[in-house]
């Protein structure tokens, strides 16, 4: 189980949602087949749907 | 309480039969490639002939793509009149659904505070319809009818889940007995507005109805709003699933449905793509749904 958490504490270089999009995706492409969304993304252009986002950016192949 | 899920004498089902699953299982792996798609001159006044034709694809594949030839002017009216034709009578009417029961799938914006995929352009996960549902009201059957495609995007993606049954008995009986168990897949309470519109509720992934013998599935790949049983089988059960949609299957089939095509099933898997709507018309992509409590009689029965 990937946590959004430990993403982002072990990205501290990621500034943006869009990187963060970039990011969950890399993960998913590596086999990770469960995300726990359990923080929300502090960026300051991180939208209101974001959780829609990135599980959309997560699972489009399932 | 013994929780262990049961099934009928000579059931394919049934874990201790393997005789009987192995016949089952030949003969649903032999339908291989995409079912021809059945012209329906007017699906509210389907002949005997169109319908015996769809019922035995179904009956077969549990799904049957149908083109009608000219687009009904009363979609709704006509849908529903196709369904009772069939022999479906027990419509869903879900949250969003029109007063008919017939939901007109399009993007639009929701006067709720939750965004509903499916009224989105955004790509739909595998799942099998009212996955969300209590017990007593499980989607048995459902139909999908295309009135107008999207300019980009949109396709389809179709797996019979009996065929996600086998795959995964196949590779570890276990798994399936830990998917029928009454507690191995939860939706948390849907709550609107500080009002519980839904409370959570607890259900098996692969159920057998006690009326009929057939295998029933509950299933989404979402990450959010469904949580599985909290243990090894029924976790590695959901990866192996997620992972046979990633490997692909011969019997997964792709369509992107045209206006005036639609699909019909008893429930079966699906997902959609993304999808993007012409921007200088404005046309967007319009997919009727309806859904059913029964599922599709066998071709005899009506």
């Amino acid at each position: 189980m990937l946590y959004l958490s430990n993403i982002l504490i072990a990205n501290q270089d990621v500034q943006t949602f869009d990187e963060l999009k970039l990011l969950v995706r890399a993960f998913a492409e590596q086999g990770e087949m469960f995300l726990r969304f359990d923080v929300k993304p502090p960026y300051p252009d991180t939208p209101v749907d974001w959780e829609d986002q990135l599980e959309a950016t997560f699972s489009s192949r399932y | 309480m013994n929780t262990e899920p049961r099934t009928a004498p000579g059931s394919p089902f049934s874990l201790d039969d393997r005789g009987n699953y192995a016949a089952w299982r030949a003969d649903k792996l032999s339908a291989t490639g995409m079912p021809d798609i059945l012209a329906l001159e007017n699906p509210a006044e389907l002949s005997e002939a169109e319908r015996q034709a769809l019922l035995r694809t179904c009956q077969t594949r549990n799904f049957a793509m149908f083109r009608i030839g000219a687009p009904p002017e009363d979609v709704e009216q006509a849908l529903r009149g196709f369904g009772r034709r069939i022999g479906l009578l027990d419509l869903d009417q879900n949250l969003c659904a029109e007063d008919s029961g017939v939901t007109a799938i399009t993007v639009k914006a929701t006067e709720t505070d939750h965004t509903y995929i499916p009224y989105t352009n955004r790509p739909l996960g595998w799942h099998t319809d009212g996955y969300y549902n209590a017990g007593e009201f499980q989607v048995r059957a459902w139909l999908l009818y295309c009135a107008r495609p999207a300019s980009e995007g949109g396709d389809n993606e179709l797996l019979d889940h009996e065929i996600a049954y086998i795959r995964i008995r196949d590779e570890n009986p276990e798994w399936i007995r830990a998917l029928m168990a009454a507690d191995a897949f939860t939706i948390p309470s849907n709550t609107e507005q500080g009002e519980e519109i839904r409370p959570d509720h607890s259900g098996p992934i692969f159920s057998v109805s006690a009326t009929d013998g057939s295998l029933h599935m509950r299933y989404s790949a979402r990450q959010r709003n469904v949580i599985w049983k909290d243990d090894a089988l029924t976790r590695e059960a959901a990866a192996f699933l997620l992972d046979l949609f990633k490997r692909g299957d011969e019997h997964i089939f792709h369509c992107r449905l045209q206006s005036g095509e639609g699909v019909i099933s008893n429930n079966i898997l699906h997902r959609r793509d993304g999808f993007r709507d012409e921007t200088a018309s404005g046309a967007k992509r319009l997919i009727y749904r309806a859904r059913y409590y029964q599922r599709l009689p066998v071709p005899e029965e009506y």
